[in-house]
């Protein structure tokens, strides 16, 4: 019929209109400008140098594709196919040659978008439709960035944000609408007639393509390991400080734990699957392909985050052992116009569950108490007690023990909790993001400032993320990804920080802040806090980090892509410290001569880290029929290098600013290498995958890695080559099992299996250079008196043998999607066994040393997990619910016979779980007839007391009992093996929750949503020492917490939980030992996140025309049901796992911990 | 499209493969073994690392060294080593620690025998042999004979299963190494500040002659008498040597100060010291002692001889216990620099003004005894910011006057006056108190052994050597099965609940002792029925349990 030509200009080559985009992003990053669109690039016509001899003309039509931007569309049966085309020029304009080899054919075409060359037969109607059509949701809300593309072709536009789109598109063609968390849409255009497309929502994820690894994508529906699969959006409108916090509960398999409330230093812990060894390993992140820290990125800049569970892991090798998350960062979008993206949030942060001592009257009743039980004579008079209960203003004699020469007040001040106040957390984050046809651009920069609930000092952390993210092609066929990131973190914070909060608890309640003249008050030997916080010197950590990514990806051949990446972090680090001098006022405001920081100090430590990773790798796909093949091959090295300095000075002249300059010369010292280290290492590996599909049934796929590792002697440095398999087998695809049951009951049914063993080598307690004999030149030791000298020593003992530890995973779930995709289900079960651990093997002391750790042991994880969920809708309102199960438990199946085990926490012991606590079984003596019988079988023995009317530390009614398990006629701890006994400290449990659980739903009507996740464990077990705090009196110069009051035997409370009171070293020492008594199971439910929002669409204030605007009111950690907390003392998640190198005994974290908070927070996302 | 995709895997692999050697690194923070030991200044480094890690200092390190074991002091708890409830432990620092000593000196033994440069690093091997002769010893003196490792070791080696050597073997073999290092090490006058000397290593030799000597004589268990005129040789050799004198800077009161008022260096006593300066190497003894770790019992307290040269029960000096104060008059002045006199003012760690000391109050903390600890408390507020500063004399000159003393007597089966003059009188001298002499001995109706060893007792007094002493003189059988007494509560001042001493008041802990805690009258900090010693077990600590499952070889010392 028509041909509609239309004008052709001169197109640029691919590489200007990078830079182009590239001085265009410049223009809106420099002068902010919003309303740029970028568009209009000049259509001159193409010049073409065309040697064609007898060629087919659909291989014509091959050939112009490769020399242009340009595709044909066509439909294949009205192309002839004896039609041959001979044409021989040179920059022939393409119109010119269209007319030639088409026009003159008798074919018509027309060039749609300046980018489709649409060919038809005259025959044919050849129209070209201005479509216009609009996206909403199943409920009727308008949709924005919606990508509809031409199948087929490149082109494509989105939605704006009243849903709108409008496109040009030959008649006849297949629309496909699709976006991320929607199910796509495919719609045959017939008609010059708006369009009216409702999107349902992507309830399973079964179209979500998901990253499994170098360049592998799969759609979630054929993944045939145990992978999950997170969206960015998910992470984003939490109150929270960072990716860990909001992971929680998100990821069935993925256990996220926090120690700690203090800005910048929460230390998180994050496990897959339990762990894979007693030397603590950890999941490997990598970011956008290269290793990164979950904890330092911004949530908000999370595209995706995959989590590799099972054998699916194993093509990351070295350090994939105990799972990899992936991290998808965000990239613009084709063909858009800038989209600019403001969020903000404010939290209000109230500190949580906070230890407290007891008020006055309580410590002094609770020590007379003990006075009486010891037969001592009553510490505190009546009189006194009189006064504290009238608030006497006045100032006594001391009466406390020890502190008879200081004096004596009758008020209570909460010391511990004065130190905390609510504090606030401003959040800032803006991004840019869009892309021209070619290329695409994203950046985005946020900004958090998280201020500490300590209410002295300055105590603050600040985040700051840039990132910059450039995605062009090259060429057609060349892509370019280029993208930096800068993450600082900055936290400052007082230098005597964890010492104040101890002292809070450790300050008398009756003393007061300040004596009358208004100067801090130092009462004998216990610092005042206050005066710590705001007067002892500050310390500023910073943590600055730029990491660069460039990647390039070439499809030479279609269905090949060769992929080079580099990525190269370097990364600084500096931790300077303060200790300033300062004086505490006695009572009469003389100088207390305990001057505090005497002479003043500071210390600056600082390391700089370079790590390279360069790694290449061939992807190959092919579909043949209903065969679907996938190949990948590859390689990476990588290497660590850091050179890190200490540096101590002393006696500086000024007290105020500590330049190492003002220090006494004399006092300058240089730290240790034991504690900064600067020791390389390098890793150089091979992978490879293979994936077979059949059908869309059938799926097999496998991979093999070998790894290098510099940890290991020259002999032993290569790994074997690990291999795994997965299979997967989608039932719901065979035509039997559709002929039993309908599809829209029954969507997918799938089971999948894995099998692989990984190596590991990134083992904290491996050194990085244990294969030589070093010598260690460390410490220092005045020998003469008055310098210096340094000390050599040799390094433990060389070990030449060791090698990779080995871990196997097993997996078998299935996946079931039903009722139209309203209900997901899916369930795994696993097995993790670490078959060769390093572990200690011990040798008689006599060898000097201890041997080095060596592959003999074996660690065994296994378990399930369950994950259900439900979306649907009632009228208008979604909805939906979600819930997480897992289950695991792990269990140290071989130390070599070694059982090293304390009373207490113990980190790995043979066949009992990790971070197990070992303890007598204890319970309180009630009656006389019970310390008879008791006692006259082990009085005297063992850990027991002999027993004695009073004094000497005699047992007595209301003091502990222990259980004779080994049954050996005495108490101990270990029993005497060469004799059989094995003591009577037995297993009590575990500090890792077996089960972990979680509970997420929302719902949406209209502009209107809500949402919720709730987080608990099953039974964990906590122990919180037996010194000062843990057990009421360890301690008599330090007051018990309140909890404890009230709670202990006497007789007239002979049901008490606890013990009787004591300041008798024997009774305590028998009654505080570590038993079941003072376990505490903190199992816990807990409202981790509510939020509340409401989206307005196409807000328009005054001339600003906004996308779109929610607003949120959002709680984080806000209720919970919990035990053993000690009357909401104690937040059940506030566990101590002790690093693997450090005495698990020391229970002093439950004392100095800084709190955990409550946040709620408000906080508005604009779209522009 | 096949030779392609063949072409971009070995592209790949190509790149991949092009440095193999990037996994050979070297170390940057610690230097390997096969280029160290090239210098002087490397076997210096490394005879270093003993004198930080192996001297031993009973305060700091608290492991079986502290006069608490004994019947001088307690502590806050009972002690199962003095009261004989002690229980083989499974794993004990006595026994790892020393072994990890003698692995480095090992090693720089071997590296400094075989060295091109011996000739030049004859100090620090001589210091090699010393430490290594100095931690066997340590084992030996709680354990008995044990393995003797002289080898650096690997886990294959078999000698990591040997059984342990007789006790006269080990002996040799301490004494072997101590002849070496006597040999190679400088005298005084020429060896660097603060290292150990001929002289410094001949004084030690003298004390593991006199600890052997004597334990074979009361054991019966070998030849003493070679040992004991070895210890009376060196000891003599050390006295003549004149390197050394007793510290006498603080006039009548240099007794005290001795431990808190002088670095070692410029002691003219100190012989072996473990060094603490602030900014260097500190810990925290200094408050550690002061907060009553150390309580001195009535045992300790009645050792004090009265200033005519009697003991109390023999003196007409002596003045009893009424009053609070009443036993400490016309005493060894060594008493109450040793034991604070009760409610006199004194500055010490954690208090910046003079307060008046009694037990419970202040930084008395623990007080169980009703004696308070004097010795070795600072004077100063904040001693070391945090640390102590005050060097442990591990072997000073007083030591070696004492052991000269009785080694001569068990040696001979008695003393001249002559030497009493060179060893126990210059002690005496120093405190102003009488002369022991064989005409006093007689006169006084006193026993010269028994003065002898209260001399030692009294002057080492809580320096961790009691419990070592009552073992090698086989006393311990009688001595530590009685009971632990403190001050006498009946009929004293110590019965009123408020007493008054120097126009203060202060609270009686002990007014309403029940009288089941007392016994003639004094307070019972651990009654005898609570403490045992069995003669054939209790003279040797067990070798921990471990060990013995771990190595078939390694017997169990008797009755554990």
């Amino acid at each position: 019929m028509e041909k509609i030509l239309f004008p052709f200009r001169t197109c640029r080559i691919p590489l200007q209109k990078m830079l182009l985009i590239m001085k265009l992003t410049i223009v809106l990053l420099l002068a902010g400008c919003l309303q740029v669109s970028a568009k209009a690039y000049s259509q001159n016509d193409v010049k073409l140098s065309l040697d064609l001899t007898n060629a087919k003309l659909k291989k014509a039509f091959e050939i112009i594709e490769r020399n242009s931007h340009y595709r044909f569309l066509y439909n294949s049966a009205t192309i002839p196919e004896n039609l041959r085309i001979d044409l021989h020029e040179k920059d022939i304009l393409l119109s010119d040659a269209l007319d030639k080899i088409i026009k003159n054919n008798g074919l018509i075409y027309k060039i749609i978008n300046n980018k489709v060359i649409a060919v038809t037969s005259a025959g044919e109607m050849m129209q070209t439709i201005h479509l216009k059509g609009d996206v909403v949701d199943s409920t009727g809300n308008p949709l924005q960035g919606i990508t509809i593309t031409v199948q087929g072709l490149k082109s494509g536009t989105s939605t704006d944000a009243h849903g709108h789109f409008e496109i040009e598109v030959p008649d006849n063609a297949v629309l496909e609408i699709s976006s991320v968390g929607y199910q796509s849409q495919l719609v045959r255009v017939t008609r010059d007639m708006p369009l009216h497309i409702v999107l349902r929502e992507a309830t399973s994820g079964l179209d979500q393509v998901v990253v499994v690894g170098y360049g592998t994508k799969l759609k979630e529906a054929d993944l045939t390991g145990a992978v999950a699969k997170i969206d960015g959006e998910k992470l984003e409108s939490r109150p929270v400080t960072g990716t860990l916090d909001a992971l929680q509960g998100l990821v069935p398999g993925v256990a996220i734990t926090r120690q700690s409330g203090q800005p910048g230093a929460q230390n998180y812990q994050l496990s897959i699957r339990g762990t894979s060894s007693i030397n603590g390993n950890v999941p490997l992140v990598l970011i956008d392909g290269i290793p990164g820290d979950l904890s330092l990125i911004n949530p908000q800049d999370i595209q995706d985050l995959t989590v590799l569970k099972d054998a699916t892991a194993a093509i990351y090798g070295a350090r994939a052992a105990d799972g990899v998350i992936l991290v998808t960062t965000k990239r613009g979008k084709r063909s858009s116009r800038p989209n600019v993206a403001y969020n903000f949030n404010l939290a209000v942060k109230t500190p949580g569950m906070m230890k407290k001592a007891t008020p006055t009257d309580h410590f002094v009743k609770m020590f007379n108490e003990a006075n009486k039980n010891d037969g001592d004579p009553q510490t505190f008079s009546d009189s006194t007690l009189a006064k504290i209960a009238s608030h006497d203003p006045g100032v006594g004699q001391g009466e406390n023990w020890s502190l008879q020469s200081y004096p004596m007040f009758y008020q209570s001040r909460n010391w511990y909790g004065d130190l905390f106040k609510t504090a606030l957390r401003p959040t800032h984050n803006v991004s840019i993001s869009g892309g021209g046809e070619n290329s695409t651009y994203v950046m985005s920069f946020g900004d958090t400032r998280d201020n500490g609930n300590i209410a002295f000092g300055d105590n603050a952390s600040v985040r700051d993320n840039l990132r910059i993210d450039m995605q062009t092609n090259l060429l057609k066929n060349l892509k370019l990804d280029v993208s930096t990131a800068y993450d600082y973190l900055n936290i400052r914070q007082p230098s005597e920080l964890n010492d104040a909060i101890d002292n809070g608890l450790k300050v008398f309640s009756y003393v007061p802040l300040k004596n009358p003249e208004g100067n801090y008050y130092g009462y004998q030997g216990y610092e005042n806090p206050v005066q710590e916080l705001t007067m002892g010197g500050n310390e500023t950590i910073t943590d600055s980090r730029w990491s660069n990514n460039v990647k390039l990806d070439w499809e030479p051949i279609k269905g090949l892509v060769w992929t080079g990446q580099i990525g190269i972090n370097l990364e600084r680090y500096d931790d300077n410290a303060y200790d300033a001098t300062n004086e505490e006022h006695n009572w009469d405001n003389s100088i207390n001569s305990l001057i505090r920081n005497n002479p003043n100090s500071a210390t600056y430590r600082n390391w700089s880290s370079v790590y390279k990773n360069f790694s290449t790798y061939v992807n190959y796909g092919r579909l043949i029929g209903r065969h679907d093949i996938k190949l990948m091959a590859g390689a990476s090295r990588e290497k660590f290098t850091k050179e890190a300095e200490y540096m101590a000075g002393a006696a500086f002249t000024s007290n105020d600013i500590f330049p190492l300059y003002l220090s006494d010369p004399s006092n300058l010292r240089a730290g240790d290498p034991v504690n900064w280290d600067d020791d390389p290492w390098a890793l150089e590996s091979y992978f490879g995958r293979a994936s077979y599909s059949y059908a869309g049934k059938y799926y097999l796929e496998g991979t093999l890695r070998k790894d290098g590792s510099s940890k290991f002697s020259p002999e032993k440095r290569w790994s074997e080559i690990y291999p795994s398999i997965s299979a997967a087998w989608k039932i719901s695809g065979e035509p039997f099992f559709r002929d039993l049951v309908p599809s829209n009951l029954v969507t997918l049914f799938k089971t999948r299996a894995s099998w692989g063993k990984t190596g590991n080598q990134d083992i904290p307690t491996l050194g990085l250079f244990d294969y030589i004999q070093l010598i260690n030149i460390s410490g220092q030791y005045p020998i003469d008196g008055s310098t210096v000298s340094k000390m050599a020593s040799l390094s433990g003992i060389a070990s030449p043998d060791r090698t990779w530890e080995t871990i196997e995973t097993k997996d078998l779930g299935f996946d079931l999607v039903l009722l139209q995709s309203k209900l997901s289900l899916s369930f795994d079960v696993y097995r993790k066994n670490n078959n060769n651990m390093l572990v200690s093997v011990t040798y008689p002391s006599t060898l000097g040393a201890s041997a080095p750790t060596s592959n003999a042991g074996s660690l065994l994880d296994k378990g399930w997990e369950f994950n259900g969920s439900w979306n649907s809708k009632i009228g208008a309102v979604r909805f939906n619910v979600g819930i997480i199960l897992n289950y695991n438990t792990d269990i140290v199946t071989n130390l070599q016979g070694q059982d090293v085990y304390n009373l207490g926490l113990t980190q790995a012991r043979q066949g009992y779980p990790l971070d197990s606590y070992f303890g007598y079984k204890g319970s309180v003596i009630r009656s006389q007839a019970q310390l008879d019988a008791y006692a006259s079988k082990y009085a005297g023995k063992g850990i027991v007391p002999a027993t004695q009317p009073n004094g000497y530390g005699g047992l007595g009614v209301g003091d502990v009992m222990y259980q004779d398990v080994d049954g050996d006629g005495q108490i101990t701890t270990y029993g005497d093996k060469t004799k059989g006994h094995n003591g009577d400290a037995v297993f009590l449990g575990s500090q890792i929750p077996k089960l972990t659980y979680s509970l997420t739903g929302g719902l949406k009507y209209k502009g209107f949503d809500f949402s919720f996740i709730l987080q608990g464990t099953g039974n964990k077990y906590v122990w919180r020492g037996n010194g000062n705090f843990g057990v009421p009196l360890g301690e008599f110069w330090f007051q018990p917490l309140d909890y404890f009051y009230g709670k202990t035997y006497n007789p007239t409370n002979t049901n008490a939980e606890y013990p009787r009171l004591s300041n008798n070293g024997t009774i305590k020492g028998n009654n505080y030992q570590f038993s079941s008594l003072w376990l505490e199971n903190t199992r816990y439910l807990r409202v981790k996140n509510l939020t509340v929002g409401y989206t307005f669409n196409g807000l328009q204030i005054s001339k600003l025309k906004l996308r779109g605007v929610r607003v949120y009111v959002s709680g984080q950690d806000i209720f919970e049901l919990a035990k053993g907390t000690w009357g909401h003392m104690y937040d059940p998640e506030e566990t101590y796992v002790p690093p693997i190198t450090a005495d698990p005994t020391n229970t002093a974290y439950y004392e100095n911990n800084y709190p955990m908070y409550r946040a709620f927070s408000f906080g508005v996302n604009v779209n522009f | 499209m096949k030779i392609r995709i063949s072409i971009f895997i070995s592209i790949v692999f190509l790149f991949a493969t092009g440095c193999k050697k990037q996994l050979d690194l070297t170390p940057q923070s610690e230097i390997s073994d096969l280029t160290f030991w090239q210098t002087s200044s490397d076997f210096e480094l490394a005879a270093n690392w003993f004198y930080l890690n192996t001297l031993d200092d009973p305060h700091y390190s608290g492991t079986n060294n502290s006069d608490n074991m004994s019947d001088l002091a307690f502590g806050t708890d009972i002690d199962p080593v003095s009261s004989g409830t002690y229980v083989a432990p499974e794993q004990d620092n006595n026994w790892d620690n020393p072994y990890s000593a003698i692995r480095n000196a090992n090693k720089l033994i071997e590296k400094g025998q075989g060295s091109s440069i011996k000739s030049s690093i004859l100090p620090y091997l001589g210091e090699g042999y010393f430490f290594r002769a100095y931690n066997y010893f340590t084992l030996f003196k709680l354990f008995g004979g044990v393995p003797i490792i002289n080898q650096v070791l690997l886990p294959t080696d078999s000698m990591v299963f040997d059984a342990r050597a007789p006790r006269d073997v080990v002996m040799d073999s301490i004494l072997s190494d101590l002849n070496i290092a006597i040999a190679y090490l400088p005298a005084k006058s020429d060896a660097g500040t603060g290292r150990i000397c001929q002289e410094a290593a001949e004084a030690f030799k003298a004390r593991v002659c006199l600890f052997e000597g004597t334990w074979r004589k009361f054991h019966a268990s070998g030849d003493g008498d070679t040992l004991l005129d070895q210890a009376i040789a060196e000891a003599k050799h050390v006295i003549d040597s004149k390197s050394y004198a007793l510290y006498q800077g603080k006039g009548a009161s240099s007794y005290r100060y001795l431990f808190i008022d002088q670095t070692s260096e410029n002691n003219p006593e100190s012989i072996i010291a473990k060094k603490y300066r602030t900014n260097i190497n500190v810990n925290g003894w200094a408050y550690g002692v002061s907060w009553g770790n150390l309580n001195p019992t009535k045992q300790a307290a009645d050792m004090y001889l009265c200033t005519d040269g009697l003991p109390i029960d023999k003196s007409p000096l002596f003045r009893g216990y009424d009053s609070c104060r009443s036993e400490f008059y016309n005493r060894d002045p060594r008493m109450t620099q040793s034991l604070i006199l009760p409610a006199i003012s004194i500055i010490r760690p954690q208090y910046d003004t003079y307060r008046p000391q009694w037990p419970g109050v202040d930084n008395n903390r623990n007080e169980n005894s009703g004696y308070m600890l004097y010795k070795f408390i600072s004077e100063e507020p904040t001693p070391g910011n945090g640390g102590g500063e005050f060097d442990w004399n591990d072997l000073r000159y007083a030591e070696v006057l004492l052991t000269y003393a009785e080694a001569q007597y068990e040696r001979n089966g008695g003393i001249s006056d002559a030497d009493l003059d060179l060893s126990i009188n210059v002690l005496r001298d120093r405190v102003n108190m009488p002369h022991l002499t064989n005409a006093f001995v007689t006169a006084g109706g006193l026993d010269m052994r028994t003065e002898i060893r209260r001399e030692r007792s009294v002057e080492l007094a809580f320096e961790g050597f009691r419990w070592d002493d009552l073992r090698r003189w086989k006393t311990a059988e009688t001595t530590l099965p009685q009971s632990l007494l403190s001050i006498d509560v009946v009929g004293t001042q110590w019965a009123n609940p408020v007493i008054t001493l120097d126009g203060n008041s202060y609270n009686s802990f002990f007014y309403n002792t029940p009288s089941s805690q007392l016994q003639n009258g004094f307070k019972v900090l651990q009654p005898g029925t609570q403490r045992t010693f069995d003669p054939n077990k209790n003279y040797l600590l067990p070798i921990p349990t471990k060990q013995v499952a771990l190595n078939p070889k390694l017997t169990q010392n008797p009755g554990w």
